[in-house]
């Protein structure tokens, strides 16, 4: 034989992998339409999206300007809903013949991948950053503590000498 | 009120150009007496929360965000403010 076929080896190789789609070996069952395109077009779009969610919002959220962002995340997380149930529900049911092995296990890896960032940016935002009630802090009509501090300066600060109303502000840092 | 040492908020009040006095309550004894401890991820700090004290030191209005993440700003301050005053 003239021509040596090309090794296994050599054709499954990670980086062929990567850069080719298999329809080298699988033969595309059929041509894709307009409408698989649309389809898939979408389902970029959408897992996009839903996998950058937590990367925008984290940085965006502590911009003085878009403080509203931060403590209203619901409009946001809805579009990042959104996102997260279109890709998969294409992956899912919109899947066509033209769509290839190698096609669809992209796709699978990009919903899981979006998947994870979605799962992630729910327990943040709506788990991890939640507080729990403050039984211990003063309801109003009640006494506040009374507190005294003194400053590096030597001066004293105590709430009970403040003339006027006085808000007392914890604060826990500008970010 | 801030867990933070007093070295650390040393011009800090002049970078926020805010006319307040920011104070250091490093041993959260402040913070703990008003019900504010809180940690996330082994730090303990204050949550953040608003008490408007008359003169008496009776309590007014409050402000206890259920996140960590909400930071009362000046103009929600000013807006409970004015509120309280008008009637």
């Amino acid at each position: 034989m003239k021509y040596s076929r090309k090794s296994s080896t050599e054709s499954d190789s990670l980086f062929s992998l990567l850069i080719m789609p298999a329809s080298s070996t699988n033969a595309i069952p059929c041509a894709p339409t307009p409408r698989d395109r649309r389809l898939l077009t979408i389902w970029c779009v959408a897992t996009f999206f839903a996998a950058i969610g937590i990367l925008v919002y984290l940085p965006a959220s502590t911009q003085p300007a878009l403080e509203h962002f931060s403590e209203e995340p619901h409009l946001f997380t809805g579009f990042l809903t959104l996102c997260m149930v279109i890709s998969v529900a294409i992956l899912g049911i919109g899947k066509s013949p033209a769509f290839d092995a190698f096609l669809i296990r992209r796709m699978r890896l990009g919903t899981a991948t979006a998947a994870t960032f979605f799962l992630g940016y729910t327990f943040y935002i709506y788990s991890f950053s939640t507080l729990p009630p403050a039984p211990n802090a003063p309801q109003i009509g009640e006494q506040a503590p009374d507190f005294s501090v003194r400053d590096p300066e030597g001066r004293v600060w105590a709430l009970s000498k403040m003339k006027g109303d006085t808000l007392v502000f914890f604060y826990r840092g500008h970010w | 009120m801030t867990s933070a040492s007093w070295e650390n908020i040393a011009g800090r009040t002049d970078s926020l150009k805010a006319g307040l006095v920011l104070l250091s309550d490093p041993d959260l004894e402040i913070i703990a007496s008003y019900g504010l401890t809180h940690g996330t991820l082994g730090l303990d700090l204050a949550r953040p929360g608003a008490f408007l004290v008359d003169p008496s030191g009776l309590v007014k209005w409050r402000v206890l965000p259920k996140s960590w993440r909400h930071r009362l700003n000046s103009q929600e301050v000013l807006d409970l403010y004015t509120a309280e005053e008008k009637p």
